[in-house]
């Protein structure tokens, strides 16, 4: 089943010089990157950087004041079911259970009844939520809760998945064991994932390239290849060639921010 | 697939009290209840013993204060009305209430959905906040005379008013991360109000639902006294023609206990409605210092 179909194709994801300022200086500043179709890339940098207001952007949340983003071949002004994204913060709906949360972006695009508790279904099972189903998000861990908000946007079958953090407020054996299922998960799925995280080892582990941001203004500092085939396994964080990987870019970073934002 | 046991261990439930411990504490939760009813019933009970004696002491003139004894013969003297007039000033009180609570959180919706709605009402919405409405009543009379309807639009524009600001004000306090998720999930603005805006605020108005719900009987009493034909509110003035200061002390605590009742019944729905919330899990030393235990 593991779809190994993984060679460049066509860009996915264009963006061109883009530009973006909340207030009167530009957070965003000269940013530009390809991504190709059915890419893992991630996207590294230190906190203040831009990342996420860099995914909202491709989310359509916000508009790029200067600077074009192509999806395919339109320019995506508004958020749409093509493109859902995991939150840095907890987003799941307190309001809805397990199921209805995930059940929510189905009904909001109108897919019918049938093929609601299908996907639903579906999604429980590749989550391993099955037993939780009618629970409440207060009544899950956090992690389980990160499960849920990977689940609910993953129903759509979206053709981007934007991650922003998603693992970062986790602690250690939760977020490994969290990124191992979710590269399971990205294996058996035609979908372009952009990982946003401050986490080197993170970024090396899932992805296929890392992009290293810097900060003020945020631009692209350098783009990595990793060769590493998948599907991975946690072990190869400790093989020879990811930690030559991690160590390139270690200086990288430090040679950017005086080694004080780096990890 | 994918098993997730390292997490499912800190689910609730998950570890059962042995039986013998069962029966202690429902032992303890029996003895709490008495605890706890004893101590709520304290202070109503001392304030009764000081209403004995200083009645029977003659501290103070049977007419500000009569003795506790009177009250019996208050009861029988308005047995035959009571019914009737508890129905009437009931029915207008909930009426005026339901319809307010409705149009108020209408309101407030509608104002925070549209843009030029809001433009467009706002001046006037700003400008009634403020107005005492209990100032209005001479005006309702004058305009819409004595009757039902004037009292129950009353009482509805009182509640109208506290609902549509705590809405608008509700609204702006959405964590933005949500209509964000929605939005990237394809919701579109109706959607959004339906399946996230509603559920958020509906536990951040309970508070001002119970408010109003209470503001509801004091407007209704004040309804009654400016002109009408029955009620109860309008049997206290009766009573207050007659001098019969039980019969007023009697017609008071009617008041009171029937806005008792109501705020128990909204308090009963809202657990009800609000299952979802963090508070609900709340235990220990936070509910203590919430004020939830
Ligand atoms: N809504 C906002 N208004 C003003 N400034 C903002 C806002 N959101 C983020 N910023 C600023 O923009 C910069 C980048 O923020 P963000 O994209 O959240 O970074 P990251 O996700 O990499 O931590 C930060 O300096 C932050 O203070
Ligand atoms: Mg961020």
């Amino acid at each position: 089943m593991a779809q190994q179909n993984r060679e460049p194709g066509q860009p996915k994801i264009r963006l061109e010089h883009l530009f973006f300022g909340y207030e009167k200086q530009f957070v965003i500043e000269d940013f530009s990157l390809e991504i190709n179709d059915r890419e893992f890339v991630s996207i590294v940098g230190p906190s203040g950087c831009g990342k996420t207001t860099l995914l909202n952007m491709i989310a359509g949340l916000l508009q790029p004041t200067q600077g074009q983003i192509w999806l395919d071949n339109i320019h995506p002004d508004h958020p749409g079911p093509d493109r859902t994204m995991v939150f840095q913060s907890d987003a799941v709906f307190p309001w809805y259970t397990v199921e209805q949360n995930i059940e929510y972006g189905l009904k909001a695009t109108q897919k019918p009844r049938k093929e609601r508790r299908e996907t639903v279904d579906r999604l429980l099972h590749l989550v391993g939520l099955e037993a939780d189903r009618k629970k409440f998000p207060r009544q899950l861990s956090g992690g389980m809760r990160k499960r849920v908000d990977i689940a609910r946007a993953m129903a759509l079958q979206p053709k981007v998945l934007l991650m922003d953090e998603p693992f970062a407020a986790l602690d250690v054996l939760t977020k490994e064991r969290l990124q191992e299922d979710f590269l399971d998960i990205w294996t058996s799925t035609p979908m372009t994932v952009v990982f946003v995280t401050h986490d080197l080892e993170e970024a090396l582990f899932l992805s296929q390239r890392v992009v290293v941001m810097s900060r003020n203004p945020g631009r692209v500092e350098k783009v990595v290849n990793i060769p590493l085939i998948h599907p991975r396994r946690l072990v190869v964080k400790t093989s020879a060639e990811f930690q030559e990987i991690r160590r390139d870019l270690v200086e990288v970073m430090y040679a950017m921010h005086g080694g004080l934002e780096a990890r | 697939m994918i098993s997730n046991s390292s997490e499912a261990k800190d689910q609730p439930g998950a570890f059962a009290p042995p039986k013998a411990r069962v029966s202690f504490l429902k032992r303890r939760q029996a003895l709490g209840w008495l605890r706890q009813i004893s101590i709520r019933l304290t202070v109503p009970l001392v304030l009764i013993v000081i209403w004995v004696i200083v009645s029977e002491m003659e501290l103070i003139r049977p007419l500000f204060l009569p003795p506790p004894g009177q009250m019996k013969q208050a009861f029988e003297n308005l047995d035959s009305l009571l019914p009737q007039a508890i129905l009437t000033t009931t029915t207008m009180t909930l009426t005026g209430f339901a319809i307010g609570t409705a149009v108020g959180t209408l309101m407030g919706l509608i104002m925070a959905y549209s843009r030029i709605i809001r433009e467009f009402l706002g001046t006037v919405f700003d400008f009634l906040r403020p107005v005492p409405v209990f100032a209005l009543i001479p005006l309702f009379i004058l305009w819409f005379g004595i009757g039902r309807a004037p009292q129950v639009a009353l009482i509805a524009m009182g509640t109208s008013v506290i609902l549509g600001v705590t809405t608008l004000e509700a609204i702006r306090n959405v964590p933005p991360i949500y209509i964000r998720a929605a939005l990237t999930l394809g919701a579109n603005r109706r959607r959004i109000y339906r399946t996230i805006i509603l559920p958020y605020i509906i536990p951040h108005l309970i508070g001002a639902i119970r408010v109003s719900a209470a503001a509801s009987w004091g407007l209704d009493v004040a309804a009654e006294f400016m002109g009408s034909q029955q009620g109860l509110g309008y049997l206290i003035i009766l009573q207050q023609t007659y001098l019969r200061t039980s019969g007023i002390i009697l017609l008071v605590i009617v008041y009171s206990i029937l806005a008792f009742i109501t705020d128990m019944v909204i308090a009963f729905i809202e657990a009800h409605i609000t299952r979802w919330t963090e508070r609900r899990t709340s235990g220990g030393i936070v509910a203590s210092i919430i004020g939830l235990a």
